[in-house]
């Protein structure tokens, strides 16, 4: 063995036992000689290394999206469809666009979840509509259209114009009368009976007005108490011999604050209405 | 064909699933529009969030503060006699109400105006009723050819939307009167007391009527109104 040789197996003996001295588990000063591996470990590592054999954790499966709900429909089957409110038919005036549902809760003033709110006048057979007779079938299909700001030279201080219809139209499920109902849009009291109208004040103070009933078959009278959903009578055409569609025409008034008192005044209720119809649909309503 | 094709075909699994479900959303969508016109389709959603934007109105509605004082000075005058704070005041040029509802106008917290009977001009015997409540009443008239109602209230129940209506319902005549015509015949709107009363006429033949087609019967009925009872409480 040459000198270089022994010099360099010295320095291997050497770091060897420095290894083991820094390297060597102790616990204090006694040394600790490991246990000796169990066999069973042997054997879970040889199972560990057959582990690709078995079937690999599958990558996750993005859960498909559920399919949404039906849409409701109206009696008919068809899904509701309505324009915005202020959107009036073209050419029949300016809507009043700012709106809110003025007494939400509200009973849609027909019984049936079939119907249609739209113009008298600017619908097909309509004096300022578009040819064709009151039965039309574009008359009995959506979209709603508001007409409470309807050209009109009735007072009406919540269109933009000032004058308007003060009320919506509604045309009932078929163009028939004496068929469809008409019901309280909400508990209160029968407060008068015309020629062709019928008015209800709620119990909450809010005022309803149903025009062009079937007069004849009413089934209430001055002074009775009714329930919201109760049926008050067919709607029809009945205007005092004045001729006119089969719709009803419906009206809501209330006390507004004006900063300086308050006043009494049509609302729009179209965006009850609508509300109130689509809680029909929904089955929120009986 | 161990791991490798496994891993690979997991992952055209999940590829195929994701590309799936795009197209099953496409063919929702255009099922969707098969059904309406695009431009419906847009409204529905205008209008739903219209909807949605919306203040909803005061849920419980305020109370006007009535002026009794007035409405004392007033009753005093026209009947006179001091006004009570309990008692149904004598009133005998009004129409005289026949429903049983109508005993109860003492709850009534503001001022109950009935039209005289001398300008009702409805013949001999029209029918009157009264329903009253605590903060509101309507009257009914009810004559061959003519129907009014007198309705106050001092609830306080909506916001207007908009200054330019605010500023229309501020816009009253000389006498505070909003006369309007309706489809039906007339509506006289004003606040007395600091409540708020409504005439309401309609006529047989809204047409041809003077009393619908014009404004002086209703206003006439609304300057002659009188006092036959309210009691002040709280709130009023």
């Amino acid at each position: 063995m040459s000198r270089s040789m022994e010099i360099g197996t010295a320095l291997g003996i050497a770091a060897a036992g420095i290894a083991w001295m820094i390297w060597w588990p102790v616990d204090g000063d006694m040394v600790i000689i490991p246990d000796p591996e169990p066999e069973t470990i042997e054997e879970e590592i040889i199972e560990e290394e057959e582990a690709p054999e078995t079937e690999p954790e599958p990558e996750p499966v993005p859960e498909p999206e559920p399919e949404p709900a039906p849409e409701p429909t109206d009696d008919a089957g068809d899904a509701f469809v309505w324009m915005p409110a202020g959107d009036l038919v073209s050419g029949s005036g300016t809507g009043q666009s700012t709106q809110s549902n003025y007494t939400p809760g509200m009973r849609f003033p027909m019984e049936a979840a079939q119907a249609y709110a739209n113009s008298q006048v600017y619908g097909a057979g309509g004096y300022l509509g578009p040819a064709g007779g009151q039965c039309d079938g574009q008359n009995y299909s959506y979209a709603w259209h508001d007409n409470f700001c309807e050209t009109r030279g009735y007072g009406t201080p919540m269109c933009p114009s000032g004058t308007g219809h003060q009320g919506q139209d509604i045309r009932p499920a078929t163009c028939q009368a004496e068929i469809h109902w008409a019901v309280a849009a909400d508990s209160g009291t029968i407060t008068s009976v015309g020629t062709y109208s019928v008015r209800m004040t709620s119990d909450d103070g809010v005022r309803y007005s149903y025009l062009h009933l079937d007069m004849d078959d009413l089934l209430i009278e001055v002074g009775d108490v009714v329930t919201s959903g109760q049926r008050l009578g067919y709607v029809s055409n009945d205007f005092g011999g004045t001729p006119t569609t089969i719709h009803l025409h419906f009206e809501i008034k209330m006390s507004v604050d004006t900063g300086a008192g308050i006043q009494n005044t049509h609302v729009p209720p179209y965006l009850a209405l609508v509300d109130s119809y689509q809680g029909l649909i929904d089955g929120d309503e009986s | 064909m161990g791991r490798k094709y496994r891993l690979l075909a997991s992952v055209m699994l999940v590829a195929f699933i994701a590309t799936a479900s795009d197209a099953q959303t496409l063919r929702r969508q255009t099922n969707t529009d098969a059904a309406l016109t695009p431009t419906q389709a847009g409204f529905i959603q205008v209008a739903s969030l219209q909807t949605r934007a919306q203040p909803a109105p005061t849920s419980q509605p305020g109370i006007a503060d009535i002026d009794w004082v007035a409405a004392a000075l007033d009753a005093r005058r026209q009947s006179g006699q001091n006004l009570t704070t309990t008692a149904v005041l004598s009133a005998p040029q009004s129409v005289i109400p026949t429903n049983d509802r109508a005993s109860r106008i003492t709850q009534t917290r503001l001022p109950v105006l009935l039209p005289a009977q001398a300008l009702l001009d409805m013949g001999p015997n029209p029918s009157v009723m009264l329903f009253p409540n605590r903060d509101f009443y309507t009257a009914s008239m009810r004559g061959n050819v003519l129907l009014v109602e007198v309705f106050g209230t001092r609830l306080i129940q909506v916001e207007a939307p908009d200054a330019r209506s605010v500023a229309r319902l501020r816009n009253v005549d000389g006498d505070g009167f909003l006369v309007q015509q309706t489809e039906y015949g007339r509506e006289i709107n004003f606040n007395r007391y600091g409540a708020a009363y409504s005439i309401t006429i309609e006529c047989d033949q809204p047409q041809t009527d003077i009393r619908c087609t014009g404004a002086s019967y209703g206003r006439n009925l609304a300057q002659s109104l009188l006092i036959v009872g309210g009691t002040p409480g709280e709130g009023g």
